[in-house]
């Protein structure tokens, strides 16, 4: 075995703890057992950026990070971007037992655990076992590094028989790389193996995991309800129960095995993100909301930030937020729009997700009881929509349910007529259009129809025919356009054939315009009207 | 309003152990500066005991918390025996001029808690030591069906015949605190296929004493 100092010697090393008395000593403590290049880091945010600029042979991180990240954050995130490749070595101090300590992992775990407090002596003895043990699996761990997954399996068989004490760690190893490989009956066998001597929790999951794949669903869920018994601590196995849920499309169920994972592990942002999603598919808002504050939270300096968990907090707080001037309205209203600031700022370069943000901040003004504010940012919207050379069916929803919200039915109309023509839309978009159209009220629509026949009323008076007959045709192409607006758009137009001359395509207009007015009961103030606007029909349509 | 107490032990117990390891960490850097002179030395060496014995009763305490409540279960997971071992054997060599020898594979690897093992190996050494003896031997034996032994034996004068007849172990009365009682307990913690450890004491040939820790 070589000795510790010349495994450290050399080797880039980076030290995490947020007490400033245990990061010197620990970097003291490296350098007496032989290191010599060692970084320290107090906070998740400074261990990211250290470990995105250098490549370190090993991190030594203390779990408990005080308010921010956890070292199970940044052990996920260096290996995750590969920042921290397979080779190098990651050893997390934690307070309690390595399972008693919180499991955030969804997919990575350190290469040891070492229990706090701790001397010199445990410290040289544990970094000596696990750099020995590195150093022998290497040849399997660049393989990893290359992806070179058939070579992996070979070693990890070569290794098996070679180093019985090593057994499991490579088979564990091997486990990986089958189910990564989609060979989940292989690796089934090989975790039966393992179960069949002792049940340990890793193979317990990874057997659920093949099941689960495999579409065993019932056999995978009493895996994971008896490992959940013996390890209540293990979160991954509530991970994979959540999928199993969401495949048997109970979705409550799903979420509630995400919850239980994170009151167990609150800190694991790609579960709360999971779990926001869940949760506002359920229309739990309340849990949602809470999901996705922790996700804009811990994913902000992170690689797993997304405009998404912005606009989906945002979202989430609108049950909140009424005209009604509660605190608890202010306080949702005033995170709502934080949110939507900062996803602004970060993410100004993206029209798609300014126009998002955008939509939810009128949405925002509109529960607010804000009609003039909520307006004004739709307006923006809009205007963002109208540049945008190709925008999705998502977007045009978006905004027809914005035109709703504030107001303009008859926009909505429009662009829902538009979303109609697409020949793109999917199931659930096609769902979302009939909800939409739906939302639509032909009041409004006739009321808004009215105010333009007012216009051109105006136009008429001043004789300004061709302005008045442009705005009847804009308030007659709505459907819901009353008896007076279409009237109103006849007489404009055999007024202007009567002053110029009747053309073909005016009078089959006026003659459309008739046909949905119909028969008007006599007993009707406007018939003697109606009747005179027949016969110059009929006098135009002989003159053609 | 009602509060979680394992939360708040849990709390503590964090605060307790950083604390613990601050101090620790500022006895090795002391002994580092102290190298040259031998009679501060030697008072560090007396603070370092009593750390070391601090260390050990909180360790004693979580063990415990785990045995008793459910919050800090046990957790078997797998380990080198020489890497739970050194660090003991190197702090009573130290501080209590006690040997322990190890006469198994270094590179012997099994599934235990390793926390409950060491408090076992702390309160089996310290109740030696205690006892008279100078030395202690320690063994692994491996079984075809799995279970697996830890064999400690001590060079002292070995159990009473009255210890070895009664064959149950009991928290009060003993001399080093918990003593036997606690090795038990911290062996039953541990399971496999229904089966849970066990421990049994016997005078060796020597006449010392010894105990075997079975892990099913």
């Amino acid at each position: 075995m070589a000795t510790l100092e010349n495994m450290l010697a050399g080797k880039r090393i980076l030290a995490v703890d947020d007490l400033v008395e245990s990061r010197s000593a620990m970097k003291k403590m490296l350098v007496i057992l032989g290191a010599d290049k060692v970084d320290v880091a107090m906070d998740g945010d400074e261990a990211t950026e250290y470990i995105v600029n250098n490549d370190y042979d090993l991190v030594i991180s203390d779990y408990n990070l005080g308010r921010g990240r956890d070292g199970q954050q940044i052990l996920e995130e260096a290996r995750f971007t590969r920042r921290l490749k397979a080779t190098s070595t990651f050893v997390m101090l934690t307070g309690e037992n390595a399972m008693d300590m919180v499991m955030g992992a969804i997919e990575y775990e350190p290469d040891d655990y070492v229990t706090k407090p701790f001397t010199i002596d445990v410290m040289r003895q544990r970094l000596t076992r696990i750099l020995t043990i590195k150093e022998i699996l290497k040849p399997i761990n660049e393989s990893i590094d290359l992806q070179a997954k058939r070579q992996t399996i070979q070693l990890c068989d070569e290794y098996i028989k070679k180093q019985p004490r090593l057994a499991l760690k490579v088979m564990r190893m091997k486990g990986r790389t089958l189910i990564s490989m989609k060979a989940f009956e292989d690796a089934l066998n090989l975790y039966d193996i393992i179960l069949h001597e002792r049940e340990i929790n890793w193979a317990l999951l990874g057997k659920a995991t093949c099941l689960f794949h495999l579409e065993k669903y019932d056999a995978a869920k009493r895996i994971l309800a008896h490992t959940i018994t013996e390890h209540p601590k293990y979160v991954q196995c509530y991970d994979l129960l959540s999928k199993i849920h969401i495949k048997e499309k109970d979705l409550i169920a799903a979420q509630d095995a995400l919850v239980s994972a994170t009151h167990v592990s609150p800190k694991q942002v790609l579960r709360q993100m999971e779990l926001g999603r869940i949760a506002y598919a359920n229309q739990d808002f309340e849990v949602a909301e809470s999901a996705f504050k922790q996700s804009v939270k811990l994913a902000r300096h992170s690689c797993y930030r997304t405009v998404k968990n912005y606009l989906l907090f945002a979202k989430s707080l609108q049950s909140k937020i009424t005209p009604k001037n509660s605190r608890d309205s202010r306080n949702s209203s005033t995170e709502a729009f934080k949110a939507l600031d900062e996803a602004k700022t970060l993410y100004k370069e993206n029209p798609d997700y300014l126009f998002d943000a955008t939509i939810i901040e009128s949405m925002t003004f509109t529960n607010l009881g804000k009609e003039a504010d909520a307006k004004a940012i739709a307006d923006k919207a809009e205007s963002m929509l109208t540049s945008m050379k190709t925008p999705t069916t998502a977007q045009q929803l978006a905004m027809a349910n914005a035109y709703i919200d504030t107001k303009q039915h008859a926009k909505a109309q429009d662009l829902l007529a538009i979303i109609n023509s697409r020949k793109d839309l999917s199931r659930s978009e096609q769902r979302d259009l009939e909800r939409t159209k739906n939302e639509i009220s032909e009041q409004v629509v006739r009321a808004y129809t009215t105010e333009i026949n007012d216009k051109a009323i105006e136009f008429f008076e001043r004789g300004q025919l061709s302005q008045a007959i442009e705005l009847f045709d804009k308030a007659t192409a709505y459907k819901e356009a009353g008896l007076a607006v279409l009237l109103n758009a006849i007489q404009a137009k055999i007024t202007y054939m009567d002053q110029r001359q009747p053309t073909r395509e005016m009078v089959s207009e006026v003659g459309e315009h008739l046909a949905r007015v119909g028969r008007m009961p006599e007993n009707d103030e406007r018939y003697s009207r109606w009747t005179m606007l027949q016969k110059s029909y009929e006098r135009m349509k002989r003159s053609i | 309003m009602a509060f979680d107490t394992s939360t708040l032990l849990s709390a503590q117990l964090h605060d307790i152990k950083n604390e613990m390891q601050a101090l620790l960490n500022l006895q090795e850097e002391l002994a580092e500066q102290l190298v040259a002179h031998p009679e501060q030395a030697a008072v560090l060496g007396r603070i370092s005991e009593h750390s070391n014995n601090l260390n050990q009763r909180l360790i004693e305490l979580l063990s415990v918390l785990k045995i008793q409540n459910t919050s800090f279960s046990p957790t078997e997971d797998e380990h080198w025996l020489m890497d739970t071992l050194t660090p003991i054997s190197h702090s009573f060599k130290r501080l209590k001029n006690f040997d322990v020898n190890c006469t198994f594979d270094p590179d012997f690897n099994q599934f235990y808690d390793e926390q409950l093992l060491e408090i076992a190996l702390q309160n089996i050494l310290g109740n030696a030591k205690q006892a008279g003896a100078s030395s202690a031997s320690i063994n692994v034996e491996e079984f075809d069906d799995g279970h697996w032994l830890i064999e400690v034996t001590d060079d002292g004068p070995g159990f009473e015949p009255e210890q070895l007849q009664k064959g149950e172990f009991n928290p009060q009365g003993t001399a080093s605190g918990l003593g036997l009682y606690l090795i038990e307990q911290a062996v039953k913690a541990h399971k496999r296929n229904g089966n849970r450890g066990e421990i049994i004491i016997n005078n060796a040939q020597n006449g010392g004493a010894q105990i075997q820790l079975i892990f099913p």
